[in-house]
């Protein structure tokens, strides 16, 4: 709760002083969660190329095209909340599956790490790798961690954020779901910059039967 | 009499800076287009602002949400057809959400007196709370200008009476957006379209304020 509250305040500080007749731009890194700006709903998501678990590069669009799709943002298979997130889409899989949607999850992981994860084994959502950070940037959900936290997550639970940008700064997204129709125009989301947070899966099948 | 009417002038937008010193709603705080909006996420705090009700009374929303967990529906004002017919939509679903314990606040820019022009006799139990300070709209980051010509357009074929930031002739509109708030305040679900023709469907709204209690 209080550690909301700072964030908070730098998001609304910030609002004050960025002159809003220059357009922004959501694909822009922030330095916290909180001030992410994600794509808005009828917006295009971005045409991007991620890479499949086997490290083969797909192109976000094509994949999009064949079918509706529920797209997820994780942080990584060392997540337990996104871990938590994905196991609970099996109450629903079967039932978005009947309503023609596929279900993408994307994060910024290797292709190395996700198959040393065996997370494809245990989930039957498509897991895909965007360490190039270009869909989780185009999403407008990315985020650098600052070292505090990224040394922290190293000593304490020996979790490595390699995924950087330039900057050699780690990056992460705020954890998101998104509904896209086939044209790729957002439909539905739900971002919570609380990583603990989560949308419930029965609130996204409704969503998912609702927003197309 | 022009002498005196300008010193009256300056004196009320001194009075009227004082007011709003803490809250005022500058150029910089509205989006220029729809698309543009950074709207208040999942997870965040309920602003801290005054809104006013259909009888000019001032009432703090933070108060009110904090009072019962909320639905809070921003809409464009009376003279928009599709917010009625949201608000039209929202009655197959009123019921059950107020079983849920839920209270359902709707927001616009409009003033108190036009806010008593729109009640009907037909209409739900809903709070109606007048921001045309835009000090919500503005803090939930929905505001946007709206072009000169849309806005005259507006005026000339729906009679719309448009609300300007203070000091300017620009014309600013809320995005159409509808939270679910939980009674500390946090947002736990929403819904935002710069797309004014589309809304959120009141079964999913309802669905969301089932989950987030």
């Amino acid at each position: 709760m209080k550690q909301l509250l700072l964030p908070i305040f730098i998001f609304v500080s910030l609002g004050l002083v960025s002159p809003a007749s220059v357009a922004f731009d959501r694909t822009q890194v922030v330095d916290d969660a909180a001030n992410v700006s994600p794509l808005l709903i009828g917006q295009n998501a971005p045409n991007t190329t991620l890479q499949t678990v086997d490290g083969a590069p797909v192109s976000f669009k094509a994949l999009t095209l064949e079918k509706p799709t529920v797209v997820i943002f994780y942080r990584g298979g060392w997540c337990p909340y996104c871990n938590r997130q994905l196991a609970g889409l099996k109450d629903i899989e079967g039932q978005l599956d009947a309503l023609g949607y596929q279900i993408l999850a994307i994060s910024p992981e290797t292709p190395a790490q996700l198959q040393a994860q065996k997370l494809q084994e245990k989930f039957t959502v498509r897991l895909l790798s965007d360490s190039a950070l270009d869909t989780i940037k185009g999403f407008g959900i990315a985020f650098y961690v600052d070292e505090q936290t990224t040394s922290k997550y190293k000593t304490s639970w020996d979790i490595d954020l390699n995924q950087q940008d330039t900057s050699g700064k780690a990056v992460l997204p705020a954890p998101a779901v998104f509904i896209l129709d086939t044209k790729g125009k957002v439909k539905f989301s739900f971002v919570n910059p609380d990583f603990k947070e989560r949308l419930s899966p029965e609130l996204l099948l409704s969503a998912a039967k609702l927003v197309l | 009499m022009k002498f005196l009417s300008i010193k009256f002038l300056f004196l009320f937008s001194l009075c009227c800076m004082a007011a709003n010193a803490k809250n005022a709603v500058t150029e910089s705080m509205i989006a220029s287009s729809a698309e543009q909006v950074r709207p208040l996420m999942n997870g965040q705090f309920i602003p801290d602002v005054i809104l006013q009700t259909d009888y000019g009374k001032d009432i703090s929303l933070r108060a009110l949400i904090e009072s019962k967990p909320s639905i809070v529906i921003f809409y464009r004002g009376g003279w928009c057809p599709y917010c009625n017919r949201q608000m039209q939509g929202l009655i197959e679903v009123e019921q059950r959400i107020r079983d849920l314990g839920y209270q359902i606040i709707a927001i616009s820019p409009d003033t108190p007196q036009r806010l008593q022009a729109q009640r009907t006799s037909s209409e739900f139990e809903v709070i109606r709370l007048a921001d045309n300070t835009l000090q919500a709209i503005s803090a939930f980051g929905l505001g946007y200008f709206l072009s000169d010509d849309v806005a005259n357009d507006y005026r000339d074929k729906l009679g719309a009476n448009l609300t300007t930031l203070q000091g300017t002739n620009k014309v600013v509109l809320p995005v159409p957006a509808a939270y679910v708030f939980d009674t500390s305040g946090l947002v736990q679900f929403q819904y935002v379209n710069p797309n004014f023709r589309v809304r959120v469907s009141p079964q999913l709204l309802y669905y969301a304020s089932q989950i987030a209690k």
